[in-house]
């Protein structure tokens, strides 16, 4: 085993870090012993600070030595469950020359990654994690899967998962006594802005030596699946993971934070892959665009570096992979990789036709629903929709507005307080009469892949003659009539 | 007790100013028909009000300043405005005062605040009711063709909606062709080239040295777009532009009205930058108790910023030049 010197200066450091850390303890309780001693009075002076530095450095190499348990995230499948996934796992382990691991996880997220449970600094290997994307295997080909198998496996065959994990170790144990050391302590602030100067150049360093190992895993992915296909990979990783990034926060967030997930997430997915609104978006990220501003510590090299190294190379892969979806491994692949979702709160899983409409409907309710109970604080009676248009007609704009909001500006007369309040309320009931129509099945919500929401149907008219000054209410109350919705309407939950 | 802060207690009749005490931000208005017409609003009755805004025809200058002062009430309070409707709906002077009601309210539930310090929902809701005034504008502009007013509310907003230039180079075209000298609104339309709004330092100069080069009464406007920049800018106050404005407003007859103060304010800020002490001393004892409107409203504590100026100006100038 060869260790270039960058690499065996990555390792010997977080032991530096150890000795850099004493040491500094050592010179504080040595340099303040002799202030004492020659000038008690200054000594004293200074020992709240100098102790205070001393725990804080202890505290430090305590804090090293503590490291972080791996806790596993996403869903195990077994050899039993997921017969043709393992058997590609053990094929291009096989063809990598490493032992296949002992457990797969399929995680929602655009990544795959292997990790080690070591013990003795690293010598014997506990367990090994291959942690796999669900959006991987529903968006890629079975070669482009198992070119980024290759990849993570390569990081076993190449031994470096353990000598990195030696420098990934570092890493976290710097960043951890760095991040202790924040505080409001200024002899603390003075031993972190040591100690971040070492962390700084550490990081450099290892950061030099893992990307050195993502272009050796590059190699190998390019050798067993071929340049053409794990280019292609690396391509497709980006689009995705830009694309995942407006997924789940436009959707399966909003959705699930008004309480819903969708039925066939990837469905869902591969509908927003191909839309239109987004197609510009994509086609930009896929040309290398897209690419982000290099992190200097990033682990990784850019992805534009990567795919000219892996071109390079002009592999052919060592045997055929099957050009087939990746989803096609799986068996009952839909359940499975909906299964990766776990929402922390309660949900309903409901089709995807169904779920913007929902969502939207869901918020407009929560806003609706505040107005409905102002208007009935204000008359004593049921939180209908009457309620509110006859707390109107009985001037009680103010009330129906929001608690605790008031102008911007202080010496605001009545009138400024009046207007304040008609914007929220023209708002919300503009929100509850839409509600109505919605639920009287005169009108939907539409929402598209990028997240605008649409109203069709029948319009919610005559609200700003409602809220207005002298205004009336009367017109309103002829168009909800005509469209069929009762007067004591009031939105179920 | 700590020692007394000369700068602060020397006593200002040495140099023929009146005492500390008697400074104050805010007077009441001059003119017995306006404060009694502004009263009577208060207390819901419009009658008055409408007579004296009607009053104000053609002293275009003098017009947006009873426009406005009954505006405030209007935007504080509208009952005795919705009367005035009920007994005059055509009344043009109701659709000028009423359009200028819209804009100060909109200010109302903003707050003054800078952008940065102001809510979301404020901000949301300040363009809400500014395009709500622009209807009133619109209104307005059609029933009183002849009046620069309404104009000049539409400057306002043109500001606080963020028009491009082109929109507002047509809005400035109706004001200035109904009043080319208008002060209240050259005011707002440096607001609106100011770099804090649309503009930048270098088009605020440019349009305050075209407005001074149009008529004496503008002369100051270098001076005030000089504090806009002067954050950002070390020599604002020493520009050829600032010292040939200054020279015109000290060269003035002394009138005691709000826009010779404001002018007169300005030029102390410039005469201290400038180390020209005596002549800014000379200018408080013009000024008198008056640390109302402007400059002194744009520090944090005007009355604070007045004193703090003329007790620098007075010990700075050295000898008094005149003892009381």
């Amino acid at each position: 085993m060869r260790f270039s010197l960058r690499a065996a200066t990555a390792v010997a450091m977080p032991a530096g870090f150890y000795v850099l850390l004493l040491g500094l303890a050592a010179g504080i309780l040595v340099g303040e012993g002799l202030l004492l001693w020659n000038r008690p009075l200054t000594g004293l002076f200074l020992a709240v600070f100098a102790f205070s530095a001393f725990f804080a450095l202890v505290g430090a190499v305590i804090t090293i030595g503590r490291a972080q348990r791996e806790d596993p995230v996403g869903v195990p499948v077994t050899a039993h469950d997921q017969p043709r996934l393992w058997d590609l796992v053990n094929r291009v382990a096989a063809v990598v020359g490493t032992r296949p691991p002992d457990e797969v996880r399929i995680v929602p997220v655009v990544n795959a990654a292997v990790s080690e449970q070591t013990r003795l600094l690293g010598l014997r290997v506990v367990r090994r994690r291959l942690y796999i994307g669900a959006p991987l295997l529903a968006c890629l080909t079975e070669e482009q899967i198992a070119s980024i198998l290759a990849h993570e496996l390569g990081h076993y065959g190449n031994r470096d998962t353990r000598l990195a994990g030696i420098v990934m170790s570092g890493r976290d144990a710097q960043l951890r006594v760095l991040k202790g050391l924040k505080g409001d302590n200024q002899a603390r602030a003075v031993v972190a802005a040591l100690i971040a100067e070492y962390t700084k150049l550490y990081l450099k360093v290892s950061s030099a030596v893992c990307r050195g190992q993502e272009l050796a895993a590059d190699v190998v992915s390019a050798r067993v699946a071929g340049s053409v296909t794990a280019a292609s990979a690396l391509r497709e990783l980006l689009v995705l993971g830009a694309a995942w990034d407006v997924f789940v926060e436009r959707h399966l967030a909003v959705a699930s934070a008004a309480g819903y997930l969708p039925n066939g997430v990837f469905d869902g997915f591969a509908d927003l892959l191909g839309c239109d609104e987004l197609a510009d978006f994509l086609e930009e990220v896929r040309q290398g665009s897209g690419d982000r501003e290099q992190d200097p510590y990033d682990s990784h090299p850019p992805t534009s570096e990567r795919i000219a190294a892996v071109e390079a190379l002009a592999a052919q892969p060592v045997r055929s992979w099957g050009g087939g979806p990746a989803a096609g491994l799986l068996v009952e692949p839909t359940r499975v990789l909906d299964a990766s979702f776990a929402s922390p709160t309660p949900v309903v899983r409901v089709d995807w036709a169904e779920l913007g409409h929902l969502t939207v409907r869901a918020r407009t309710a929560f806003a609706a629903d505040r107005l409905l109970r102002a208007a009935s604080r204000i008359s004593g009676r049921p939180a209908t929709l009457t309620a509110v248009l006859d707390a109107l007609d009985a001037g009680r704009l103010v009330d129906l507005a929001p608690d605790g909001l008031r102008p911007g500006s202080a010496s605001g007369g009545p009138r400024a307080r009046r207007e304040f309040a008609r914007g929220f309320v023209e708002e919300d009931l503009t929100g509850l009469i839409s509600l109505a129509h919605v639920d009287a099945g005169r009108a939907r919500w539409r929402r598209d892949w990028i997240g605008d929401v649409e109203y069709v149907g029948v319009p919610p008219e005559h609200v700003d003659a409602a809220v207005a000054d002298g205004g009336s209410t009367t017109a309103l109350r002829a168009a909800l009539a005509a469209a069929g919705i009762a007067p004591d309407y009031r939105p179920t939950a | 007790m700590p020692p007394m802060d000369p700068r602060k207690n020397a006593d200002p009749a040495r140099w023929g100013l009146v005492a500390n005490g008697d400074v104050r931000e805010h007077f009441p208005e001059r003119e017995p028909a306006l404060t009694f017409a502004l009263s009577e609003a208060r207390f819901g009755r419009w009658r008055h009000a409408a007579a004296v805004v009607a009053d104000s025809w053609g002293d275009w200058d003098r017009r947006s300043h009873v426009v406005g002062a009954v505006a405030d009430v209007g935007a504080h309070d509208d009952g005795w405005l919705n009367r005035w409707r009920a007994a005059h709906p055509d009344d043009p002077h109701l659709a000028v005062v009423d359009a200028e009601a819209w804009v100060r309210l909109a200010w109302a539930v903003r707050g003054t605040a800078p952008d940065w310090e102001t809510a979301d929902e404020h901000l949301r809701a300040f363009q809400r009711v500014l395009r709500r005034a622009e209807a009133a504008v619109e209104h307005a502009v059609e029933v009183a063709p002849d009046d620069p007013t309404p104009w000049w509310s539409f400057t306002e907003i043109a500001c606080g909606l963020s028009f491009d230039h082109d929109r507002f180079g047509r809005i400035w075209a109706g004001l200035t062709a109904r009043a080319p000298a208008h002060r209240a609104g050259h005011d707002r339309a440096l607001g609106y080239w100011s770099e804090r709004w649309c503009g930048s330092h270098d088009l605020a100069t440019a349009f305050a040295e075209r407005a001074a080069n149009t008529s004496h009464l503008l002369a100051a406007l270098p001076l005030h777009a000089a504090l806009e920049s002067a954050a950002d800018d070390p020599v604002a106050w020493r520009t050829p532009l600032v010292h040939a404005a200054l020279d015109a407003v000290l060269a003035r007859d002394h009138v005691d009205d709000r826009a010779s103060r404001t002018d007169r304010g300005y030029a102390v800020l410039a005469l201290v930058d400038n180390h020209r002490y005596a002549e800014a001393v000379d200018q408080f004892r013009l000024l008198g108790p008056h640390a109302d409107g402007e400059p002194w409203r744009h520090f944090p504590d005007p009355k604070e910023a007045f004193l703090d100026l003329r007790a620098e100006a007075c010990l700075r100038a050295g000898r008094p030049t005149r003892t009381s």
